[in-house]
């Protein structure tokens, strides 16, 4: 146990050194447990997120820094030396740092946070954490999505709950036959019953097309963006039996065919 | 099962209370509090366990309803009111009530069972799409005294304007933060009282006063708290418009 290993360190002082840095990683793991419960009811699941990773990550470097020092490294010779071993590392490591500066730069600008609705590079699901190196999706239909910060740093990202409120619209056809108003007037009804539905931004009703088979009426609706995927929903369904008690119903797509009669009437054939 | 001819205050086990569309009742089922509310179809059933506690009910802010995503009040003015410069006036305006059946216990810790509403809820949005307020909406006439009201469907809110500007402010809007409104109650009347600072014609801040509108009345249960590391006002400044 009293063999030199390198720098000093003996075998006994190996074991000390590793015994210390995994009571820091235990230690950190524990405080950042308790944390985030205290943490729970006081701050966003974002916020508490962060604020334990902080903690996690110095208590963690606090640990790497008695273990080293214990084995007789010399972290500021090495940071501090350049080198050709320096510069293989950086190299080769040069996507990792990258995803790691995005990383910081996202905790800085924030465009997501955890129990966000994004869409990522044509990825649409709900933030489960932005970790160092990558963040993480869950999409609807429960697939876990890892997407390097890098690319979710230089995508394209819509969120779709950063906003207070959002709107949304739906494109109800109604017979050409049918009183437009009356329809227009069973929808408005519906949505000012509707608790959700905001009174500003006002919601739009109007005739938008006279297509094909039907008339087209446009409804746009704003509401609170962590609600809009409910209200849109239910409300339709509830347009639909409106509309129905009002006597409006909605076409199936249709087609008048005219048939020529098959005497004079006829235009000639040349 | 006793009838109550109130709805506000303590509900002894058992008690029952009907008034039109709503029915509420307390029960003692295998040693168990069985708590039952119908309102317009809407029905809530719990069971609640503990050695002692209470239930009171009574008004709450008005901001839990619906699905507690409003942080803010707003009261559409029916008529505007219009205030000349560097001067005062109070007004009287009317808000929704909002009404929360709580378990109290001795050590006054509590827990909201159920909240309702009798009158209609709808939410607006107060500033702009990407950073406003959502806020409870509701129209209120503009009076000069206590108007008669329904307590369990109206409260009045009493507001001293204060226009600090040298113009004349057309007064349509007021928004109330959610934190810090302190409800005051008896059986006739469910009140709050607060104050308004008019800088100018698109700027002005509001906040509310802890006193009842007259002696004698209850103060309500918090059930809006603010989170405890984050430092929130009960002021709020409207900067939209009024």
């Amino acid at each position: 146990m009293d063999k030199v290993l390198f720098n000093d360190v003996t075998i006994s002082g190996l074991a000390i050194a590793i015994a210390v840095l995994l009571f820091w990683l235990v230690l950190a793991r524990l405080v950042t447990f308790y944390l985030k419960k205290f943490l729970r009811d006081k701050f966003s699941r974002d916020r508490q997120e962060n604020i334990a990773k902080v903690v996690n990550y110095i208590l963690i470097s606090v640990g790497l820094l008695i273990a080293f020092g214990m084995l007789g490294f010399d972290l500021s010779g090495i940071m501090v030396a350049g080198g050709v071993a320096g510069f293989i590392v950086g190299f080769a490591s040069q996507r990792i740092i990258g995803n790691l500066i995005s990383g910081l730069f996202m905790i800085i600008e924030r465009p997501i946070r955890i129990g966000d609705q994004v869409e990522i590079n044509g990825t649409i699901g709900i933030v489960d954490d932005v970790k160092m190196i990558a963040t993480i999706i869950h999409s609807f239909d429960g697939l876990y999505h890892r997407i390097p910060n890098e690319t979710v740093f230089n995508s394209e990202i819509i969120n779709y709950v950063s906003n207070v409120v959002r709107r949304f619209e739906y494109i109800i056809g109604i017979r050409y036959s049918d009183d437009a108003q009356v329809a227009i007037a069973a929808i408005k009804e519906v949505i000012d019953n509707y608790p959700l539905a905001l009174i500003m931004p006002a919601p739009q009703i109007f005739v938008d097309e006279l297509a094909d088979n039907s008339v087209n009426i446009r409804v746009r609706i704003w509401g609170p963006s962590t609600e809009w995927y409910t209200m849109k929903m239910e409300l339709l369904a509830r347009i639909k039996t409106a509309i129905e008690e009002a006597g409006i119903q909605i076409p199936f797509p249709q087609r008048v065919v005219w048939f020529a009669k098959e005497t004079n009437d006829a235009p000639p054939i040349e | 099962m006793k009838d109550r001819s109130t709805l506000f205050g303590k509900f002894a086990v058992p008690a029952e209370y009907r008034q039109d569309e709503l029915a509420l009742s307390v029960s003692e089922q295998a040693g168990r509090t069985h708590y039952q509310r119908g309102l317009a179809g809407d029905s809530v059933e719990k069971f609640l366990h503990d050695s002692s506690f209470e239930l009171v009910v009574h008004p709450i802010e008005p901001v839990q309803i619906p699905n507690r995503v409003a942080t803010h009040l707003l009261l559409h003015l029916e008529t505007a009111h219009v205030i000349g410069p560097k001067s005062e006036d109070t007004i009287y305006l009317t808000f929704p009530v909002e009404i929360a059946v709580i378990a109290v216990k001795k050590n006054k810790s509590h827990k909201t069972i159920d909240v309702f509403s009798l009158s209609q809820s709808k939410l607006t949005l107060y500033g702009s799409p990407r950073d406003g307020k959502l806020c409870k909406y509701w129209s209120s006439g503009t009076f000069t005294a206590v108007p008669p009201v329904d307590p369990l469907r109206e409260g009045v809110l009493e507001l001293t304007v204060k226009n600090g500007s040298t113009e004349w402010i057309e007064l349509n809007q007021v928004v109330l933060n959610a934190f810090g409104i302190k409800i005051y109650y008896n059986n006739e009347l469910v009140s709050m009282r607060g104050k308004m600072d008019i800088f100018s014609h698109h700027l002005a801040e509001t906040d509310i006063v802890d006193s009842p509108l007259k002696k004698g009345m209850k103060k309500a249960h918090e059930v809006y708290q603010p989170k405890l590391l984050n430092i929130v006002s009960t002021k709020f400044t409207m900067e939209a418009g009024l």
